[in-house]
């Protein structure tokens, strides 16, 4: 069976073998890793070789000119041509592409759901990806088994070296706190109030009254802040936007300027 | 067969008494329960009996005993808003109040009678406040509408307030709640429900304003009347769109994207013609568009911005700008309020609407523009020479530069702009209110302000003239101040015989008791600073 044609890589000095600079064992391509998925987009696009345009535009006029002689030729899909004298074994040299072959090989109509199916693969699989990354950072249940040894392991511990009476209850202590945190119960509510407190701080504040939040936005020494309602700070900034070099053509608050005379 | 029940013992009397009255006391809770859920569905028809003023002086010896402690989070607390915006300002102007280490004590004198808007008593209250350490140059005095609200068939029970918004004291009340100007050619008012709250023209920045409340609901009605400026000659543009200054399509759209610059979450809608119904019959008596002057030489729009929800307003809130125009003569009105109340009120914001009306229509439109500014602000311009015999000023501006009025909240506001861009300004500044007087202290401090906001920098000098004295053509104090502004303009290629210093900006200040003055010099060449130099001495304050 026929393939696709391959690239002619004049300049490779590996005979025509693109995939010798891949190492799959490294993952790494003539000696780079991989990028990131961030740093995908930012990469360079790839060189353009200095015969590509002409290696391009003698493959179309070479597959035109059979397209004119087809009657003519006698090229079968499974029978590819011989390689020529001088080059490698193996080498296929100038394979070509009836237009039927060419129309087996074109890529089917995308279904009305692929572009869905795609994304929701693509979710999953980011879903996914997170969940493992994640699940690095959340303490696992500790297993009855940890629990009994590290008990006998601690209640050993005691018993070799005991400890002056004041720091035998602080470590009584720390000991009756890592006992609690060993149970389930206590670290389900762990758990629990380190949720409400993220809902209750990732929770979107509302916003202020409209009049306020026009008024917060102005400096407190215009009389327009202290307006009791909003078109004074509207024809301000109408105003300024007008002509930014003008003076403000509003009046200054007085009880700003009694309360901020002589540095109070 | 059936058996007849036996017959129960009959009870003594006074036993049958004790369980006729046990019966009533156990009933009696559930028949006022039933009378209360009865008269709730009932529609009121009858209004709550108007308020006292002894029953209202208790609750504002507690207010001020609460201003007193600087307690802002009680103060509060004691009301149940109408108006929530009204409210949060109310707590702007708190806060601002409470200095530290600054005790103050407040006290309240009720001016007038009460009066009744539906199921609230509103009364005029006069606000007294001094440093407590009895300094009579900390004496600050304003007056407010205050709203109060009691329970229906109860006099006895204590006022709650409701709404509180300052008002000038030198406006007294108005009658019927209409609000006319003559010179500025419109009324607007006189719709029951609604109460008209004047505004200093400083703190409104305009010529004049003021604001429509409908007691007991959250909307309002905020008008004001400005004199749109021709673009600077310095080529700016108004914005996007460039059109000509009065079409009143482009006036809402302008408001409305200055809204946005201060709230980037509001949604403004799209201008649409609109009139006041006294003046859309002879509008559409013409077939030309309400937009567009015709017979009658006025035009308006209308355009909605609709804002997002809010802890006053959980369904979101909507402000509609309307503005009525005759030339450059402007009649704002922003109609604000939550999206609920505004449905649920739509025909009384009408029928506030429907009052405007402009008293003259075939006025001239260059005497329509230059009427509310000489009554307002006093001033008039001959040639280049502006005279102000409200306020005593005089300045012979620069030969050759194109002089002109401007609107806004000072008491007056004129420039003159040269041919090569550069400009002079002349701004008066009424004292602020609260103060008695302008000082040195206050008038430095003030300019120190306006520096800081257009982001100019005070040049330190030692030179005699940036000192205050007492000025001898002016009965009053003056100053040279030197600052240099951010370059905003393309730099010009200078000018022959000069050179460019068009970061520079030259003020000089001017204080006295009842104004502040400020000119305030931008040149462009060395020809033109002579100009703006000589301009400013030329002013006169007799």
């Amino acid at each position: 069976m026929m393939g696709p044609n391959k690239p002619e890589r004049g300049n490779s000095d590996h005979g025509g073998d693109e995939f010798l600079d891949w190492n799959e064992i490294e993952g790494t391509f003539e000696g780079r890793s991989f990028p990131s998925e961030s740093e995908w987009m930012n990469l360079p696009a790839p060189p353009i070789a200095d015969d590509f345009v002409a290696r391009t535009l003698a493959a179309l006029r070479e597959t035109a000119r059979h397209e004119t002689d087809q009657h003519g030729t006698n090229l079968r899909s499974d029978q590819p041509e011989v390689a020529t004298e001088g080059a490698a074994e193996g080498t296929v040299v100038g394979h070509l592409l009836t237009p039927d072959l060419l129309a087996a090989f074109k890529a089917p109509e995308p279904s009305k759901d692929f572009v869905a199916r795609t994304l929701q693969a693509v979710q999953d699989d980011r879903r996914s990806r997170w969940r493992d990354l994640l699940a690095k950072y959340v303490a696992p249940e500790p297993s009855p088994e940890f629990v009994a040894r590290t008990l006998r392991a601690l209640a050993n511990d005691g018993n070799l070296s005991p400890r002056p009476a004041a720091r035998s209850r602080a470590h009584a202590r720390w000991g009756v706190v890592r006992s609690s945190l060993s149970k389930p119960w206590f670290l389900s509510l762990m758990a629990l109030a380190a949720a409400l407190f993220v809902v209750v701080i990732l929770q979107p504040t509302t916003p202020a009254p409209f009049e306020q939040r026009v008024a917060d936005s102005a400096r407190p020494s215009l009389a327009s802040t202290y307006a009791a309602n909003p078109l004074p700070a509207v024809l301000a900034a109408l105003e300024s936007s007008d002509d930014p070099e003008a003076l403000p053509s509003g009046g200054a608050s007085g009880m700003w300027l009694l309360l901020h005379r002589e540095g109070r | 067969m059936s058996r007849a029940l036996p017959r129960q013992p009959r009870l003594p009397r006074r036993h049958r008494f004790l369980r006729l009255a046990l019966a009533n006391a156990l009933a009696l809770p559930h028949v006022v329960a039933f009378a209360n859920v009865v008269a709730a569905c009932l529609p009121v028809k009858a209004q709550a009996a108007t308020l006292g003023l002894p029953a209202i002086q208790p609750v504002l010896g507690q207010l001020d005993e609460l201003f007193a402690k600087a307690d802002a989070v009680a103060y509060l607390a004691q009301f149940e808003p109408d108006h929530p915006g009204a409210h949060a300002q109310l707590r702007q102007q708190l806060l601002s109040s409470f200095a530290p280490g600054v005790p103050l004590q407040r006290t309240s004198t009720l001016l007038g009678k009460p009066r009744q808007f539906g199921a609230r008593t509103v009364v005029r209250v006069h606000f007294e406040v001094r440093a407590a350490d009895g300094r009579s140059d900390a004496l600050y005095a304003h007056d407010a509408m205050l709203a109060f609200r009691s329970a229906a068939g109860d006099p006895t029970a204590r006022p709650v307030p409701t709404f509180c918004v300052e008002v000038p004291a030198e406006f007294g009340s108005l009658p019927n709640d209409l609000f006319r100007c003559p010179a500025c050619n419109y009324e607007l008012g006189g719709v029951a429900g609604w109460l008209c709250v004047p505004q200093r023209n400083d703190r409104a920045q305009a010529l004049e304003a003021a604001s429509f409340y409908l007691i007991g609901t959250d909307i309002a009605c905020d008008l004001s009347v400005r004199i749109e400026d021709p673009l600077p000659s310095t080529g700016q543009v108004s914005g996007a769109g460039e059109t000509p200054a009065g079409q009143p399509l482009a006036v809402v759209e302008r408001l409305a994207a200055a809204l946005r610059r201060l709230d980037p979450t509001v949604r403004p809608g799209i201008a649409v013609p609109w009139l006041p119904e006294n003046h859309r019959a002879a509008a559409t008596a013409t077939t030309a568009p309400a937009t567009t002057p015709g017979a009658t030489g006025i035009a308006g729009a209308q355009l909605a911005v609709d804002l997002p929800a809010d802890r006053a307003n959980p369904d979101g809130s909507r402000a509609v700008f309307h503005v009525v125009t005759l030339g450059a003569l402007q009649h704002l009105m922003l109609v604000r309020g939550g999206q609920r109340s505004l449905q649920e009120h739509a025909p009384a914001v009408a029928a506030l609407l429907n009052s405007y009306r402009m008293l003259d229509v075939d006025c001239d439109r260059a005497l329509a523009a230059a009427r509310p500014l000489a009554h307002h602000t006093g001033g008039e311009l001959a040639g280049t020479t502006y005279r102000n015999t409200q306020w005593n000023v005089a300045v012979e501006g620069p030969n050759g530069w194109q002089p002109g009025l401007r609107s806004g909240g000072n008491l007056f506001r004129v420039v003159w702009t040269s041919p090569q861009g550069s400009r002079l300004w002349l701004l008066g500044y009424a004292t602020p209110e609260g103060m008695t007087k302008w000082c040195r202290e206050t008038a430095d401090l003030w300019f120190r302000e306006m520096c800081a906001e257009k982001g100019l920098t005070i040049v330190a000098s030692t030179d005699a003239t940036s000192t205050w004295k007492q000025d001898q053509g002016c009965s009053a104090d003056s100053r040279l101040v030197t600052c240099t502004a951010p370059i905003r303009v393309p730099v010009l290629q200078s000018a022959p015989g000069g050179s460019v210093a068009a970061q520079q900006r030259l003020f000089r200040l001017v204080v006295r008791d009842d104004m502040f003055l400020v000119l305030d010099g931008q040149a462009r060449s060395d020809d033109e600073w002579a100009q703006v130099r000589a301009a400013m001495a030329s002013l006169r304050l007799p």
